[in-house]
């Protein structure tokens, strides 16, 4: 047996990932435990519980791997503070003693953190070669194309190359600071959001505006070629030297200053994101193209932060002219984890590598799960008046009618998801069909901007008659948006719709499915299938026989700023805290109506006030 | 895309599974091998005045405080 720990820490998001004679048996995100958003610390929680679940201790471990290359990072550092001496100094004064003490003695954290009983040495792999390494073994592709698009790695900030068999080669990259992902952090700071927090709110705002600064961006602050790749003007930019992302040169070039964080949201806002997200698109699209012509191969797969990017991964699948492509549901650095764990067993240890058709990801569900015996002891300990059901079928049929009557459900079974996506283990789900679901969820259950959209769950086998998607098509982990199908949209929208400005779209009723229609009748859609998800599979077919519908509103199980819940105890508190309807946990089903505790505001706003907003 | 990555890291004249047995390295042999492959000597002055610093920051808060002082 070998068994390999992979680790992800320190900059955000850490995580670990065990992979066992190269099956992955678990994967966890630090800040599902901790119930800090994007914990950077040492995965402590996260490297215990993977280790627990293969029945490992730490002494049991054949290698552990970090996901980047710390001293390499330190040289671009020092590299770039040299750069702008004396403008970075202050950036400067923050960061080092930071490295001096954490980051540049990783070897002893790490060891610190395996309770000092790890005695072999650290593996350290590239960033992008991780993110690379988590793309392509888990996939279902003999051999693919392999792009990640990121923020910033040791130097790379996009890299192409290719997979095959058991190994992978990037064979080109773009270096800091020309990078996609800073660019749309660097919109993500100016429309007052969180850098490395609020990039999908950008994503999730874009449709309400329009792409009117596009060209801005493209004439002033890059240099885009042919081939995907681009040299930014670093005189708009500050986060070489500085702690903002944006100079005042950017300021003047987009006619004001950033947003305030929380402030109202303004139609130029929606501008802002629309346009970065329509250049963003374009070079996404670009990149895929060259690298399709440079590879001749048709399957692609992706990761890094960008390839999150949802709208720009349906555009890529729609037109570029690969015909597959599969991206790693972990794509932002939790993922490195999970790729620098594959890449020693395949790369480095040189084990052969049987893809199957099948990708290994295992639905992603790969984080803790709780048994039914334990979710009652806590129910009975908390007072809480649930309904116990023999058998999942009595279950399904309950909770889908409750579905079909507008009742908001939280559902919370098996393994908890691995990456930053809810995918039906620990999710919040509702009647795509009501018009006002969108609103309420937002409102009453995420505590949430009433702009943000809502993704749908739909069964596989109907995927192509609500969306424009072909018969069967998965999308397993939501990492494609498409477009609702012209025949389920509202034929009768008309000019007013057109004319609207911005959030007061959301007034029309879009579709027959308008709470997971967003306002440019797109959605981002996840499958479910009978493998993967038996038993929400279950339930949806069970409102499918009831109701005719197939589709599902699934959110995250968590309110705004919140990580998504891990335990039984989270998934209550939630619960209690929110306007949601009905928690489901296991076979255990509470309806809010029948518990004696109710939460008064005050504790709400208690319960809410400990999330930093992103 | 306009640059070329650096080659392969994978091969190496001991084999991956020989190297992982050997004890870890500490981290100033691990800078010092660092500077030398990738022949960024630029950097050892840097590195030199930073742990100085590092240093002279950690005796300062020690009792070796008032001799540190007179170096000055």
């Amino acid at each position: 047996m070998t068994a390999i720990l992979g680790i992800s820490a320190f900059y955000h998001d850490s995580a670990a990932a065990l992979v066992v004679d190269g099956k992955i048996i678990a994967a966890a995100q630090e800040e599902r435990f901790t119930r800090v958003k994007h914990d950077y610390r040492f995965p402590q929680n996260a490297v215990d519980y993977c280790l627990r679940e293969a029945g490992l201790s730490p002494e049991d471990l054949d290698y552990v791997g970090f996901y980047d290359k710390p001293f390499t990072k330190f040289e671009r550092l020092i590299e770039t503070y040299l750069n702008f001496v004396p403008a970075g100094y202050r950036s400067f004064r923050q960061a080092m003693p930071l490295w001096l003490k954490e980051k540049l003695h990783l070897p002893r954290e790490m060891r610190k953190g395996l309770h000092s009983r790890y005695r072999g040495r650290f593996v350290f792999t590239d960033h992008h070669e991780s993110h690379a390494a988590s793309a392509f073994f888990p996939s279902p592709f003999d051999e693919a194309a392999i792009i990640t698009f990121d923020g910033v790695g040791e130097w790379s900030t996009t890299c192409y190359g290719r997979g095959e068999g058991n190994r992978i080669a990037l064979d080109q990259e773009l270096r800091f600071p020309h990078s996609l992902g800073l660019l749309y952090s660097a919109f993500t700071y100016y429309t007052g959001f969180r850098v490395n927090s609020g990039e999908y709110k950008v994503m999730g705002l874009a449709p309400y505006g329009r792409p009117i600064f596009a060209d801005r961006i493209r004439e002033q602050l890059l240099d885009l070629k042919e081939d995907g790749s681009f040299r930014m003007d670093m005189s708009y930019f500050n986060y070489c030297q500085g702690l903002t992302m944006t100079n005042d040169k950017f300021h003047r070039l987009f006619e004001g200053p950033p947003r305030q964080p929380e402030s109202e949201l303004t139609q130029r806002d929606m501008d802002l994101a629309a346009s970065v997200q329509a250049v963003t698109e374009e070079v996404m699209l670009k990149t895929a193209c060259h690298v399709h012509e440079v590879t001749g191969l048709k399957n692609l797969v992706m990761a890094g932060g960008v390839a999150l990017n949802c709208v720009g991964n349906g555009v890529i699948l729609r037109e570029s002219p690969f015909e597959n492509v599969w991206i790693q549901p972990a794509a932002g650095d939790a993922g490195g984890a999970l790729g620098t764990a594959l890449f020693i067993w395949y790369q480095l240890l040189d084990k052969p590598r049987d893809p199957s058709g099948k990708d290994s990801q295992r639905g992603s569900r790969l984080g803790p799960e709780f048994s039914d015996a334990e979710i009652a002891a806590f129910l009975k300990q908390e007072g809480a008046e649930a309904t116990h059901f023999e058998t999942d079928d009595e279950m399904c049929d309950y909770v889908s009618k409750l579905i079909a009557d507008e009742n908001v459900v939280g559902w919370f079974h098996g393994r908890m998801e691995f990456g930053p996506r809810a995918l039906g283990s620990r999710s919040i789900i509702g009647d795509a069909r009501s018009p006002k679901m969108q609103q309420v969820m937002n409102l009453k259950i995420k505590f949430r901007e009433s702009f943000r959209p809502f993704a749908p769950i739909v069964l596989q086998e109907h995927v192509h008659e609500y969306f424009e998607m072909r018969e069967g098509e998965e999308s397993p982990y939501m990492l494609m948006v498409a477009p609702v199908h012209e025949q389920i949209r509202n034929q009768e929208l008309g000019e007013d719709y057109e004319q609207a400005f911005g959030i007061d779209k959301l007034n029309y009723c879009r579709s027959s499915i308008p709470a997971v229609t967003h306002v440019d009748h797109s959605a981002r859609v996840q499958t479910v299938d009978k493998e993967r998800n038996l038993l929400l599979h279950q339930l949806m077919t069970k409102f499918y026989d009831q109701t005719g519908c197939p589709v599902l509103i699934n959110t995250s199980f968590n309110v705004r700023g919140e990580p998504i819940v891990c335990t039984p105890e989270d998934a209550y508190r939630c619960f209690l805290m929110t306007g949601m309807d009905v928690l489901v946990l296991g076979r255990h089903v509470i309806e809010k109506k029948n518990q004696v505790h109710q939460i008064d505001e005050s504790e709400q706003q208690e319960h809410l006030s400990q999330f930093q907003l992103d | 895309m306009t640059e070329e990555t650096p080659a392969d890291n994978t091969k190496s004249e001991k084999s991956f599974e020989e190297l992982s047995q050997e004890k870890q390295i500490g981290l100033a042999a691990e800078f010092w091998m660092f500077i030398k492959e990738n022949k960024i000597w630029w950097m050892l002055p840097i590195i030199l005045v930073l742990g100085l610093v590092g240093v002279l920051a950690f005796l300062t808060s020690t009792g070796a405080a008032p001799f540190i002082y007179t170096l000055f």
